[in-house]
């Protein structure tokens, strides 16, 4: 039985009843035919609608044609069984142990049913024999960084297995935002995870302007996009600075910490935050940029520019770094794409992918910045990437410097459109952020749903690692950086 | 009597002054001022005065080895001339007793590491059992080449004007043997490239990572041992490549203390030029190290030197 | 090697001269509530910019850390900054304190300010202050983040794994009073439901400056630099 399909854009919003709804055997149906041509799945959830019953809804991207469908399906009532798409599908299968503990539903048939974020009733894996031996970290751990627990099973030095346990951070964002003020629901936004605060940010004011049908000034989306690289200029010169750190290199983390200083203080110029908080507000931007401001900026990112580029040549140059990263927690090219990686971490084994190009939004409509790849799928092709993405940040930053419109700052929004639903993505530094937002019919949110980047690709870790050195682990975690926070919601 | 309090006040006062000016090196590589030279100081007389945690999977092993540690490296100190003092302990074949006590430390503080149950350490106790396997022998080996030049079996005998001829006559050969000490120096001392003392990250530690659980004043014991440890294998490289000579108490005194402190300075450049090494790349490091004392060896054997 | 030497000299020494000199924030940072009309809670304050409503306006002043959740509350323009430690704790960790950090939930905004203040410009090293990695090595716990239900029994190992005797600072808004989330069901809103805290820093997050800040006074060392 096929369907008339439901494309939807990047930003939009749409009355809810013209989502497709179909039984549970169709519904899994299209998401695997979808997914065998092309598509990709972008998120995963469940809902209850007003008429109390439970919905699952699917979000497929078609990365190559640019395109996004939408479809759901109604669950009967009572005791819910789906069976699992994870045998078939694997990047389904963390949105599916999502869905289990969320709504009850059980999945038959999925391989590795465990909570996601409860603590209760959680069992690891385990080996048992004479010659292997468990280590489990965290959840304090390190340094300074988020809690997360990691448990190796190991034979002397190798990793046979790592099960990695998250949901330590787990403050109930998605429950606040369907009960708190649209004002505090910002603010909440902006602390989904401390170091994406624009990228969550204008995730969720696209929500709230697709939803209200508000149009944001062009000055507004300059100066949001502005922000979006230098977030992703300061991580990525503070990841490479970290990596540094992680191998004993301290001089030079030194330095790409200092850098990673004057991007933030750049941010703090612009809207008083190191990390670009009370920037972006639905309906546009609080802080505009003057010609002196821009002046002062130009001559900051071009020094900024210099320094980097020396630094990072110095880096790649060293061989004992390049000893270290090379062939170290490598990924291949089909499991990053059978995992459904996005971000960096997808682009670094050979998938283009990026949200800024395939799902462009905002200023990314008329500006475009060129998507790197690497092919080796190492911990030093995640170094290189971003490396190569931190230069066409600076060089897009030197560019629309130039390039602000005029005009206003902030188009307050209106009232929130009853029973509709939107979407949007953006490209965080991490990868593909996805907020999915429904009202009822009294305007108000009922379900936000968030999708982090980090939680397509924690999986990723606990691959790269299999076989490898456990001293090396560190370094492979550092080369991922995913955010704890941003999975644990 | 008198020399003996002079030789134990120099090996309790001096050792954490290197360690201060190793890390005020790397501050300065890094463009930061960094804790001043007396921090290791502080440190320790803050731990002693500090209250101890311990498991309830621990029981006394844990709560000795670093006291027993200390003791044993001490004594080691004693049996061991520093700059132009003869050392207070000394006969023929004090090499030997010298190395087994290293090892006797070292054997505790892995003892220590193992009580604790956990498996950080336990993995710890594992690297540090494998890598010292390869440096105990290279140590003895240089040792032995270092008795053959001087013609006698006592440290004393070696670094107090034993090796006075030997720079003239078999001058690259000790360079060999030198290289071969340093090398040796800063995987005993856990120092980059083979492992990085300020790191966080528990999972690629050989030496700390052993000591994780202790606090309070066996901590302040184990940070007083590590400098002291480094103290002597840095005394034993000045001394060999100075060649003092016990004449000139004044003059030679003033070339230990810089070639001392010079040392820390060297250790300090080469944690900041390079990176660690991966762990398995570490025993090629130590494979190094061996084969240029065998290599030193044979040529002085095949010379006839003996 | 020639090459990071090089790059050293070009570089340059890097380390502010905090605290003898301040330098100078932004125009539209966001510091010290003044010209209160009524009260500021400044555990709860987010330090975004609606907050003030005209209830008062943000200052270019840094200084923010307190000792107890009282002073907190800012009725006039008077804060009643953070007081040395007792003279005993004082001659202890003057010149050697090690601090253990804990995210008992955090977003990681107030982890980067933290992890920002060891690098070259802050420098914490200096001052004897240092971040270990075991809570055995430590004297003091900092903690962030909102304390999660699911972080709650870490935290109170740590701890109880930290030695007599230590001190316990809470960073940021989250870790005074839930912050932004203050209301879920899945946090225990701030440290001190948990653990007693000795220095409170608010800011979301609190820049390292406000963060060395509270430090150096907890430890008497704002005048001997």
């Amino acid at each position: 039985m096929s369907f008339e399909k439901f494309y939807v854009h990047n930003g939009q919003s749409w009355p809810l009843e013209q989502v497709p709804v179909m039984d549970e055997a169709s519904f899994r149906r299209e998401i695997l035919k979808s997914c065998e041509t092309g598509g990709r799945l972008v998120n995963l959830f469940g809902y209850h609608a007003q008429d109390k019953n439970l919905y699952l809804c699917a979000v497929i991207g078609m990365d190559q044609e640019g395109k996004l469908s939408v479809f759901a399906a109604r669950m009967p009532g009572g005791q819910v069984h789906f069976e699992s798409l994870t045998p078939v599908l694997p990047q389904a299968h963390l949105f599916e142990r999502e869905i289990a503990e969320q709504f009850g539903i059980i999945i038959q048939g999925h391989p590795w049913l465990k909570p996601v974020r409860s603590h209760q009733d959680y069992s690891f894996y385990e080996i048992r024999s004479e010659e292997t031996h468990e280590v489990a970290v965290g959840p304090v751990h390190a340094g300074i960084i988020e809690p997360g627990h990691f448990r190796f099973q190991c034979h002397g030095e190798e990793i046979l297995n790592l099960e990695i346990q998250l949901g330590w951070q787990h403050r109930g964002v998605e429950k606040m935002m369907a009960e708190i003020s649209l004002e505090r629901a910002m603010l909440v936004a902006e602390s989904i995870a401390g170091d994406t605060v624009i990228g969550h940010g204008t995730a969720f004011c696209n929500i709230i302007e697709a939803l209200s049908d508000t149009e944001v000034p062009l000055q507004a989306e300059m100066i949001r996009i502005i922000a979006l690289e230098l977030e992703r200029l300061a991580n990525h010169v503070g990841d490479m600075g970290a990596l540094s750190t992680d191998i004993g290199f301290l001089p030079v983390s030194a330095y790409f910490g200092r850098l990673r200083g004057e991007f933030l203080n750049l941010s703090m110029e612009l809207c008083g935050s190191r990390f670009g908080r009370s920037l972006c507000r639905p309906g546009g931007v609080l802080f505009s940029l003057g010609p002196e401001m821009i002046e002062d900026f130009r001559r900051r990112l071009l020094k900024a520019q210099k320094d980097f580029m020396e630094i990072a040549e110095l880096f790649f140059s060293t061989s004992s770094v390049l000893s270290r990263l090379e062939s170290t927690g490598r990924i291949s090219r089909q499991t990053a794409e059978e995992l459904g990686l996005v971000g960096p971490a997808a682009r670094s084994c050979d998938l283009e992918r990026d949200v800024r190009t395939d799902y462009a939004f905002g200023m990314f409509r008329f500006q475009h910045i060129p998507v790197s790849t690497v092919v080796s799928g190492d911990v030093y092709a995640r170094a290189l990437i971003r490396r190569l993405e931190a230069q066409r940040s600076i060089e897009f930053l030197l560019e629309a410097l130039d390039q602000i419109p005029s005009g206003e700052l902030l188009k307050k929004p209106s009232a929130l459109k009853p029973s509709h639903m939107a979407l949007s993505l953006v490209e965080g530094w991490r990868g593909e952020i996805a907020h999915v937002a429904i009202t009822d019919a009294q305007s108000r949110l009922m379900r936000y749903k968030v999708k982090d980047p980090s939680f397509n690709n924690w999986i990723a870790l606990s691959l790269a690692v299999r076989g490898a050195q456990i001293s090396d682990f560190p370094l492979c975690n550092k080369s991922f950086n995913l955010s704890y926070a941003g999975h644990d919601l | 009597m008198s020399s003996l309090i002079l030789h134990l006040g120099i090996l309790l006062a001096f050792p954490p002054l290197l360690l201060g000016v190793i890390t005020k090196t790397k501050a300065f590589f890094a463009g930061r001022r960094g804790a001043p030279l007396c921090q290791p100081y502080y440190d320790i007389f803050k731990l002693m005065r500090k209250g101890s945690v311990y498991s309830v999977t621990s029981n006394w092993i844990f709560r000795l080895g670093p006291l027993i540690s200390t003791a044993v490296i001490l004594a080691a100190g004693i049996v061991l001339p520093i700059a132009v003092f003869k050392a207070p302990v000394q006969f023929g074949g004090d090499i030997i007793l010298f190395i087994y006590l290293l090892g006797l430390a070292r054997f505790f503080m892995v003892l220590a590491a193992l009580d604790t149950g956990s498996s950080f350490e336990g993995m710890g106790a594992c690297r540090e059992a494998t890598f010292s396997c390869l440096s105990e022998i290279t140590i003895f080996l240089n040792l032995t080449i270092l008795a053959l030049l001087s013609r006698g079996l006592s440290l004393s005998g070696i670094f107090l004007g034993g090796l006075a001829s030997s720079w003239m006559q078999v001058g690259p050969v000790l360079i060999l043997v030198a290289a071969s000490f340093f090398l040796v120096l800063l995987s005993e001392n856990s120092r980059i490239p083979v492992d990085d003392p300020e790191t966080h990250l528990e999972l690629t530690m050989i030496h700390e990572v052993m000591v994780l659980d202790h606090s309070g004043m066996e901590l302040g014991c184990i940070l007083y041992t590590q400098a002291l440890k480094l103290f002597l294998f840095g005394s034993m490289l000045v001394s060999m490549v100075l060649g003092l000579m016990p004449r000139n108490v004044w003059g030679q005194g003033l070339y230990f203390i810089l070639g001392i402190l010079g040392l820390g300075v060297v250790i300090g450049v080469v944690e900041s030029a390079m990176a660690r090494l991966r762990l398995n790349r570490v025993l090629y490091l130590l494979y190094s190290a061996l084969i240029f004392s065998i290599f030193a060896l044979i040529v002085i054997l095949v010379r006839g030197h003996v | 090697m020639w090459q990071i030497l090089l790059n050293r000299f070009k570089q340059g020494y890097r380390t502010i001269p905090y605290p003898k000199s301040v330098p100078s924030f932004p125009k539209r940072y966001r510091g010290r509530p003044v010209d209160v009309k009524g009260e500021v809670n400044l555990g709860e304050l987010l330090f975004n910019e609606e907050a003030p409503k005209g209830d008062f306006t943000y200052s270019q002043d840094h200084r923010l850390a307190v000792s107890k959740k009282e002073d907190l509350i800012l009725k006039d323009n008077e804060i009643k900054l953070a007081r040395a430690l007792d003279e005993k704790t004082k001659r202890l960790f003057g010149r050697s304190l090690k601090l253990r950090q804990v995210c008992a939930g955090g977003c990681s905004g107030c982890e980067a300010e933290l992890q920002v203040m060891n690098i070259n410009v802050f420098d914490l090293g200096r001052f004897g202050i240092q971040f270990v990695a075991s809570p055995r090595h430590a004297d003091g716990l900092v903690i962030t983040g909102p304390v999660t239900k699911n972080m709650e029994l870490a935290l109170k190992k740590t701890y109880e794994a930290t030695p007599h005797p230590k001190i316990v600072i809470a960073v940021g808004s989250c870790a005074i009073s839930g912050g932004p989330f203050r209301g879920s069901s899945e946090i225990r809103h701030g440290a001190d439901q948990v653990v007693p805290v000795d220095l409170y820093i608010p800011g979301c997050p609190p820049h390292p400056l406000t963060i060395l800040d509270g430090l150096l006074r907890v430890l008497d060392k704002l005048d001997k630099h």
